[in-house]
């Protein structure tokens, strides 16, 4: 191989690997009155359906909220079926794994998607360099912004020390907001998954911590760093209500945790018929929209850039901002940019061919 | 620099000889379908060509008379670069450059005196160019598959 052909080819993959970044997600919506309606969530992963629901909400006022961060919530929610993907988390009942540590990888895979979105929003601060964008999701990610603002991290560093207390943060932060905001929100359904989990398996389970952290590997990691390495672990125990929950007998049930049983049961029976757990609450087949899509970060590549890859593509930005330059004098363009003769036309143009589309698009003229 | 201004100032031989060059690029795998011959019928027609020249665009020289014929008609730099920004264009539709396609877009730059560093530059407009049309559907909503 040529010199010459060797870095044409170097260059190919690299834009292949930009290009490749996303992937596309597929949801439908499901029209409910309020929050009250689907338990406080504004959508959700279905593993019955392997499909992504969505909450559109009657009250204009919480879907203007819910609207606002949907980018956010598909990511969170893509992250789930990535997870059920892998068969990790609340999505699989055939985890060999203690209850407790069953419990505690719904858990996970709830911060999992959290972090998810945390990356999510660190990229497009990358290229924004808007800080605002982590008040989005109710502040949930306040811990990270205050951390830029302070100088404990930065996100545009090229400094390899930075890099390990930024994936920290991301990894350890996030778990302590989730834990302190949602853990006891959460109790109830990921004390009804362990039930469901416990119903299938008919035995005692004993603990499998070999598995437990492959699960953990692999849920943490995101966007090709394994967040699992940083994770100390000082905050991740079961939240109280999920303690007392493990350590009664049968007949010190209240009759709320009985109903649980109960329906724990029933989706017992949904797990037989679909071979997966239901979510209780939302019923996937009311209401449901047509199918819609959304593109979204592909957590499976490896998005996050490394210290060494950082200060390649700081040196790749000031090549590119000159490179757009010259395209654009090249092509005859004001520095304002005539969109109608660069963007695809073929709203307007029937290409015959695939093949003539492309080269239009990529000619640009 | 407008470049349909630049085809427009070419004389006849200098466009049936970048032609040639673009058909020599297209033919480097070995065969030509259905769609490459439309996408040839395209670029002949980009470059306004009288239906006279069709059958003499389509007698491509070997590879070394073609390389002549660039090397005596191409008239400056400019029309150089503007030549290997064309053929990389092309060799870049199928998202995959071959190694004949590298070859040949070489010999072209090293008979015209251009060097591999300026390959290097235009290929990376054209791939930066791929980046911007993958955000730009995803920005602009636009669904690929159904020809938007």
């Amino acid at each position: 191989m040529s010199e010459l052909e060797e870095v044409l080819k170097q260059q190919e993959q690299e834009t292949k690997k930009e290009i490749d970044l996303y992937k596309t997600v597929y949801f439908q919506k499901d029209t409910v009155p309020d929050l009250h309606a689907t338990g406080g969530m504004a959508g959700g992963y279905i593993p019955k359906y392997n499909s992504i629901l969505m909450a559109h909400f009657e009250d204009e006022k919480v879907q203007k909220q819910i609207s606002k961060d949907l980018d956010v919530f598909l990511q969170h929610e893509t992250q789930h079926y990535l997870n059920a993907q892998k068969g990790c988390g609340s999505s699989n009942p055939d985890s060999n794994v203690d209850y407790e540590q069953f419990y505690k990888l719904c858990m996970a895979d709830e911060i999992s998607a959290n972090m998810a979105e945390l990356i999510y929003l660190r990229e497009e601060y990358i290229k924004t360099k808007d800080i605002s964008l982590f008040d989005k999701r109710d502040g949930n990610f306040t811990f990270y912004k205050e951390a830029i603002q302070k100088g404990e991290i930065d996100p545009l560093s090229s400094d390899p020390k930075n890099f390990e207390k930024d994936m920290s943060l991301i990894m350890n932060g996030t778990q302590k907001m989730w834990m302190e905001n949602y853990a006891p929100f959460y109790a109830s359904n990921h004390t009804l998954f362990t039930c469901c989990y416990a119903l299938n398996k008919g035995q005692n389970m004993e603990a499998n911590d070999k598995e437990y952290s492959r699960q953990l590997d692999l849920m943490y990691t995101l966007g090709g760093i394994n967040f699992n390495k940083y994770n100390n672990q000082d905050n991740f125990e079961l939240p109280e209500v999920a303690k007392e929950f493990f350590e009664k007998g049968a007949d010190e049930l209240t009759k709320e945790e009985l109903l649980f049983l109960s329906a724990a049961k029933e989706n017992k029976e949904n797990l037989k018929r679909s071979e997966n757990v239901v979510h209780l609450g939302w019923n996937p087949d009311r209401r449901v929209s047509k199918v819609l899509k959304e593109k979204v970060l592909d957590m499976d590549k490896e998005i996050i850039a490394k210290p060494q890859e950082k200060i390649q593509q700081t040196d790749a930005a000031s090549d590119k901002t000159t490179a757009l330059k010259r395209l654009q004098e090249l092509r005859g363009l004001s520095s304002s940019g005539n969109e109608q003769n660069i963007r695809p036309g073929a709203r307007a143009i029937n290409y015959k061919n695939e093949l003539l589309r492309k080269y239009a698009e990529l000619r640009g003229r | 620099m407008n470049e349909n201004l630049l085809i427009q100032e070419m004389d006849i031989k200098e466009k049936i000889v970048f032609l040639q060059s673009f058909i020599y690029l297209i033919r480097t795998d070995g065969k030509i379908d259905q769609a490459e011959k439309d996408l040839i019928a395209e670029l002949i027609k980009s470059y306004q060509i009288a239906s006279q020249y069709f059958a003499g665009i389509n007698r491509v020289p070997t590879k070394e008379n073609l390389l002549n014929s660039l090397k005596q008609i191409v008239p400056n730099r400019a029309h150089g670069l503007f030549l290997l920004k064309e053929l990389l264009t092309i060799a870049n539709i199928d998202d995959t450059l071959v190694k004949e396609e590298i070859q040949f877009i070489e010999s072209v730059a090293e008979i015209l005196n251009i060097e591999k560093e300026k390959i290097l530059q235009i290929n990376g407009l054209i791939l930066e160019r791929k980046v911007w049309l993958t955000k730009n559907e995803i920005i602009m909503e636009y669904d690929s598959a159904k020809g938007e």
